[in-house]
């Protein structure tokens, strides 16, 4: 029989998550909640229950609880035009960029889901100089190319795009500001992204990855890394067909 | 027509790889047609951009590989002032200086961007865009900084020397040349030249490190190009070095006899003191080089290190995200990118509130009733599987051909499997027997001698008997659910076989032409 109060407290800790009200013992907030998911087994059942049936993921990383709503998820996942709405951006290849540079804030940490790189805080010039230096022999062999036929998707537009803005444009004398005029202000686009996301916090121009950063890393890839690699198969192939009936 | 046809495929497949060697020459011409006459009423319109160009060039040369330091805007703007002042006499007040100098740095920089040059390449009958740029610049700390490009150190060494694939040997060859021909003073600046080489290639084995730890398939091909072109001259150039440093002693030698000879003090001096110039400059080049191939043994144990390491990482149970990002570029789709970036995403609530609305607020006219959702009726969708295709296309062409079989079965008592064949051929044409459907036809029907279809409908023994009762259900059959018949196979009677009693068809499979031969079959009707 199910217990009506370990059914409330469950849904309790179901609706905290999908708030994003934070659950921890490190941090004190929601403690009692924490305590029920991970003491009572009956609360746990009905809350990973519950996860599972919407597709969200939930980890438990240094004693906190954190959810996800992985990869194409349609329900609680981003669409392309949702990201690009809260970026503040406006085309698909902008956000394949911002795509691309929260990889290289992901490779600055770890290198592989389970090798941390034991780095601090990274700067925003860090990331400009890793994404510069990852695109560095692309740029090289972009000497030459056939402009019309860039696809929206390739990575040489990917690679033309960030390679033909300046570092820092005239209005950021007073400071980096977040715009789509320069490469710094590009990361900064995604530092504000990834800082509303819970993902890193910023102390003097410094980014420091938050704890539901290193769950999410370590945990989610490497749980789902068969599908994800899956996922990017069937893309390929799919775009192989495509290409191949023209 | 040889001659001709040699001449068009080096016009055509040639014309790609003189355009790339051709762009690093775009910006000079660009930045050299750029008059200043335009700007500023005309006040500047002495100054030759092509002259700024190459003084630039020259100072970042300088500075980035001879003093190993990046440019600031501010230095950089400092010495076109100085050359402004200098060479075009042009009287300056600090604010004008400033306002031209940056004017003509922005232009030289091409606001950041590269020169581009449009062409048509005739051997994939494309355009393509060549790029180049003269400057690149970098975020240190809070400031940007410049240097200058490989592709504009090679322009700017081009101007005055030779072109060759391997330059360091040429230049060691011309530099024998300088000392034969006691070109003391223009041996030492080769020599400089050289020391730049050297430079350049110890920062390229820099980048080809830095690659190889984070993508190492990248990394690999970055290391096979720089030990094809960098490492080359290795084998002949410590000779070639042995051979100067003779020749240097030979040449000190005939300066001491020159002196001896005109008793000319000062001539003497001023000749031993270039040699001894380009002496110590031939020390620091062989510094230079040895440093440069101890720079090649570390960049050899270190990236066979990290290929090692990386090998074995494969088999970890972690996930790369470098290999996801290599897979996305191999497919070249950076919209796969998504996949790294959504998982990290809270879960997202689609609220929104247009704030258009807020002057419907107060307008807005509630329903007195609830409007009802309107829920679209979406269409199921039923898949088909491949082998579901396949029994829909048997069991059709089946009930076909058993429609001309038992109607023939009505009309006659007895008939043979040539006549069926006929009397299919007169429905189907002869394309039925090239249809692979009638063969496992006959396959099945043989498989029972006698069928009673009132029976079949009630069970069914075979695959064949499951697709007889299904026809026998379909109303427009019902007429036949009280035949029996039965078959006799020619090959099976006990008469004796004749040529007749042979069926052939030839059909054409798709390893050739096989003959499909059936021994004749008797239909009969039993009576009722």
């Amino acid at each position: 029989m199910m217990d009506d109060k370990n059914f409330n407290l469950a849904m309790e800790v179901f609706q905290a998550l999908l708030v994003g009200e934070e659950i921890s013992m490190e941090t004190g907030k929601n403690v009692d909640l924490y305590e029920a998911y991970t003491g009572n087994a009956q609360v746990n059942d009905i809350v990973d229950q519950m996860l599972k049936t919407l597709n969200l993921k939930l980890y438990d990383y240094n004693y906190s609880l954190f959810v996800s709503a992985g990869t194409n998820n349609r329900v609680f996942g981003y669409s392309n035009e949702e990201l690009k709405r809260s970026m503040g951006l406006r085309l698909n290849k902008e956000l394949y960029l911002c795509y691309y540079i929260i990889f290289n804030v992901m490779t600055c940490f770890y290198s592989d889901s389970a090798t941390y790189t034991f780095t601090e805080y990274i700067k925003l010039n860090d990331v400009v100089e890793a994404v510069d230096r990852s695109l560095k022999n692309s740029i090289q062999n972009i000497n030459l190319l056939v402009r019309n036929e860039l696809e929206e998707t390739s990575f040489e537009t990917l690679t033309i795009t960030w390679d033909e803005l300046p570092v820092m444009s005239n209005d950021d004398a007073q400071g980096v500001r977040a715009g789509r005029g320069s490469k710094a202000g590009y990361v900064k686009i995604v530092f504000n992204f990834l800082i509303s996301q819970n993902l890193f916090v910023e102390a003097q121009e410094r980014y420091y990855p938050t704890s539901r950063f290193h769950a999410m890393v370590k945990n989610y890839f490497e749980q789902e890394q068969g599908r994800l690699y899956e996922m990017q198969r069937d893309l390929a192939k799919k775009e192989e067909n495509e290409r191949a009936t023209y | 027509m040889r001659t001709n046809y040699t001449l068009r495929s080096d016009i055509v497949n040639n014309h790609s790889d003189r355009m790339d060697y051709l762009k690093k020459y775009l910006p000079f011409f660009r930045l050299q047609e750029m008059s200043l006459s335009q700007f500023r009423d005309g006040k500047y319109a002495i100054v030759d951009m092509g002259y700024i160009t190459m003084a630039v060039l020259r100072y970042f040369i300088e500075e980035n590989h001879f003093n190993d330091r990046a440019l600031s805007y501010q230095e950089i703007s400092d010495f076109i002032g100085e050359l402004l002042t200098c060479d075009f006499d042009l009287k300056l007040t600090s604010e004008e200086a400033k306002e031209v100098s940056d004017y003509i740095f922005d232009k030289m920089k091409n606001d950041g961007k590269p020169f581009t040059m449009d062409y048509f390449d005739p051997a994939v009958k494309k355009v393509k865009t060549a790029r180049m740029r003269l400057i690149e610049s970098k975020l240190v700390g809070s400031t940007v900084v410049y240097s200058i490009t490989a592709d504009a150190i090679e322009f700017y060494l081009e101007t005055k020397e030779v072109k060759e694939e391997s330059k360091i040997s040429i230049q060691q060859l011309l530099l024998e040349k300088m000392i034969a021909t006691k070109n003391f003073k223009g041996g030492t600046d080769v020599v400089k030249r050289i020391n730049s080489e050297v430079v350049k290639l110890r920062l390229r084995k820099q980048e080809v490190l830095l690659l190889l730890g984070m993508n190492v398939f990248e990394g690999v091909k970055a290391l096979e190009d720089f030990q094809k072109t960098g490492m080359r001259w290795f084998e002949e150039e410590q000779k070639a070095f042995v051979r100067n440093k003779d020749l240097i002693e030979q040449a000190l030698r005939k300066a001491e006899e020159l002196a001896r000879e005109h008793a000319n003090g000062s001539e003497y001096t001023k000749t031993l003191e270039d040699i001894y110039e380009l002496e110590m400059e031939l020390q620091r080049a062989m510094s230079h080089h040895s440093a440069l191939l101890a720079d090649c043994m570390e960049l050899q144990v270190k990236s066979d290190e990290i290929i090692s390491k990386y090998k074995y990482s494969r088999l970890r149970n972690a996930f790369d995200f470098n290999r996801f990002v290599e897979n996305a570029r191999n497919s070249n789709d950076t919209s796969m990118l998504s996949m790294l970036v959504q998982p990290l995403c809270n879960p997202y609530f689609k609220k929104s509130f247009a704030l258009g609305n807020v002057d419907e607020l107060l307008t807005y006219a509630v329903n007195k009733e609830e409007a009802k959702e309107v829920v679209k009726e979406e269409k199921e969708e039923v898949y088909r599987f491949d082998d579901e295709l396949e029994e829909e296309r048997i069991s059709d062409n089946y009930f076909a051909m058993l429609k001309v079989l038992l109607q023939m079965l009505c009309t006659r008592d007895t008939f043979t499997l040539r006549d069926f064949n006929q009397e299919l051929e007169l429905t189907f044409f002869d394309e039925i027997f090239k249809n692979s459907d009638y063969y496992s036809f006959l396959v099945h029907i043989c498989q029972k001698k006698e069928y009673h279809l009132s029976e079949i409908i009630k069970n069914q023994d075979t695959f064949f008997d499951a697709i007889l009762a299904k026809f026998l259900e379909q109303e427009s059959n019902a007429k036949y659910k009280k035949l029996d018949f039965s078959l006799q196979l020619c090959s099976t009677m006990e008469e004796e076989r004749t040529e007749l009693d042979i069926i052939e068809h030839t059909i054409t499979l798709l390893d050739g032409e096989q003959q499909f031969i059936t021994s004749d079959i008797v239909f009969v009707r039993k009576k009722q």
